[in-house]
């Protein structure tokens, strides 16, 4: 039995919160070894739930307010708030408030746009264009209609160096499409020339 | 420093793009794949309040049984007519894939923000195999505490207040599209039986493209898997009005290359398309008749749910 020991309306501390990720309707879920665990009285989908830690602390206390004495150093931005930290961008003192947590860097609100901006920070990158995969579809995918080939060819390569010391993708990519894409636009330039040297001859004769 | 990371279990296609899972030092990374341009989305691992993993619903025994018969009279008209591999091969191939790769599932990630959907992980094998790999990263980087006691215990997880979003099934354009449709097969059937008649043949199209509409409507907004059967049935349907419009295509180039091999002398390109045109008008009667099928079997598991609902 598939369904064998998830039964469907034992209410338990969750019970009351889960949706069914597949219909929407509302889930009654019972502890399961390590998870929780029920069937969905409307569709009959089985639901695992893995419940961390973090869902039953309450809300972060924000320090925020604190007010800075006289000799105490102040936020660069609230002056009249206690520093925390230092940006470790630009050095200036920050509050709990400005203070932004990034890849183990405490960063100011400036620093952050700045970098976003700039591309530097590369945990800010919501998207990525993948010239390497561009480059080599042109020099290759225009192959089938030959022609296209004499603009294509040429913007590949001129892709390829344009872009050979910007980043690549997020995750772990190699060089290689860089390189297979200036192999075939070589190939494909040369396959041009050939054809137009051919054409030429037999013009001529 | 680069980030480095580890490729978590599963990965789904889509039509435009796929979808994958990554494990960083600190955060979940959820990488949407289109062709030349990539979208990321993190999910720190001391923000996740749970991960959820819900069984999609299969698409029904009725429409199963009705799957196979499809794919043994694919098999069985693929002997008559030879091209038909075309699509009968592809067809069992994608079936058996999917049938290998184990049951369909959901898999998403409640936050204090809200819940996001991870599209990697469309298969409850590889999605549970994830959160095992998933579950100590998270647990390391919160506080220690004894979640199943203190749930026991009545504590209520922070996600609970937030309701779920509400769901706008498509379900209301199925009956129209189912009922439309059979309609559609009724004139396709009086068109192929009576002498021609322009206007039950225009009518024929008209109705042929209500029935694109409509489905692209269901499907566009179709969202409640307790009714995964119509959804296929509504696919199927789309992929055969598809594939008349191919044949109606195929079939016209034809003829006018049969009018022109007609004029010339060349008699053996001639009775190839002769038995070329012969060979698709068969097979667009085999299409109209699984095309009502696919109807009927929408209506049914319709009715199915409509019982299941009550």
């Amino acid at each position: 039995m598939r369904y064998a020991g998830y039964p469907e309306a034992v209410v338990t501390g969750v019970a009351q919160s889960i949706d069914c990720q597949a219909c929407g309707a509302s889930l009654a879920l019972v502890d399961v070894s390590k998870d929780y665990g029920g069937r969905c009285g409307s569709c009959g989908a089985v639901t695992w739930l893995a419940v961390f830690p973090a869902a039953l602390e309450a809300p972060k206390s924000s320090h925020a307010d604190l007010v800075a004495d006289e000799a105490e150093a102040s936020c660069f931005y609230h002056q009249g708030k206690r520093a925390h930290v230092h940006c470790d961008s630009c050095g200036r003192f920050l509050c709990k408030l400005c203070q932004i947590e990034l890849g183990g860097q405490n960063l100011c609100p400036t620093c952050l746009e700045t970098g976003q901006k700039t591309r530097t920070l590369s945990r800010l990158d919501n998207q990525r264009t993948l010239y390497d995969t561009v480059a080599l579809a042109l020099s290759t995918i225009p192959i089938l209609a030959v022609w296209p080939i004499v603009i294509c060819a040429p913007i590949s390569i001129f892709i390829t160096i344009w872009n050979w010391k910007k980043p690549l993708s997020v995750l772990p990519r190699t060089k290689v499409r860089y390189i297979l894409a200036i192999v075939f636009a070589l190939l494909d330039l040369g396959l041009i020339t050939a054809l137009l040297i051919g054409a030429f001859r037999l013009r001529t004769r | 420093m680069a980030e480095t990371y580890r490729r978590l279990p599963g990965r789904s296609f889509g039509l435009f793009g796929s979808y994958s899972l990554w494990a960083g030092t600190d955060h979940l990374l959820a990488v949407e794949s289109r062709r030349f341009i990539e979208n990321y989305r993190r999910f720190y691992y001391a923000d996740i309040f749970a991960i959820q993993i819900s069984e999609r619903r299969g698409i029904g025994l009725p429409l199963e049984v009705l799957l196979g018969l499809a794919m043994l009279l694919l098999i069985v008209e693929t002997y008559r007519h030879y091209w038909l591999a075309i699509f009968s091969v592809p067809a069992i191939f994608i079936y058996v894939w999917d049938k290998l790769r184990g049951q369909r599932c959901y898999c998403a990630v409640r936050t204090a923000t809200g819940t996001w959907r991870l599209p990697a992980q469309s298969r409850t094998k590889a999605a549970r195999a994830c959160l095992e790999e998933i579950r100590p990263l998270v647990a390391g980087s919160q506080n220690e505490v004894e979640v199943h006691a203190a749930l026991e215990a009545g504590a209520l997880p922070h996600f609970a207040a937030t309701a779920p979003a509400p769901v706008e099934s498509g379900l209301v354009y199925m009956w129209p599209l189912f009922i439309t449709t059979l309609l559609s097969s009724g004139i396709a059937w009086y068109n192929a039986t009576r002498p021609a008649s322009s206007m039950f043949a225009t009518a024929e199209w008209v109705v042929g493209f209500g029935v694109v509409v409509l489905a692209v409507l269901a499907l566009s907004l179709h969202r409640n898997p307790s009714s995964g059967g119509p959804r296929l049935a509504a696919l199927s349907i789309v992929g055969m009005q598809c594939l008349r419009l191919l044949l109606a295509f195929m079939t016209l180039v034809f003829v006018e290359s049969l009018a022109v091999a007609g004029r010339t002398p060349d008699r053996g390109a001639s009775a190839f398309f002769e038995q070329l045109v012969r060979e698709l008008a068969s097979a667009e009667n085999g299409i109209r008749v699984v095309t009502a099928l696919a109807a009927v079997a929408g209506i049914l598991t319709l009715i199915l749910h409509r019982k299941k609902t009550a």
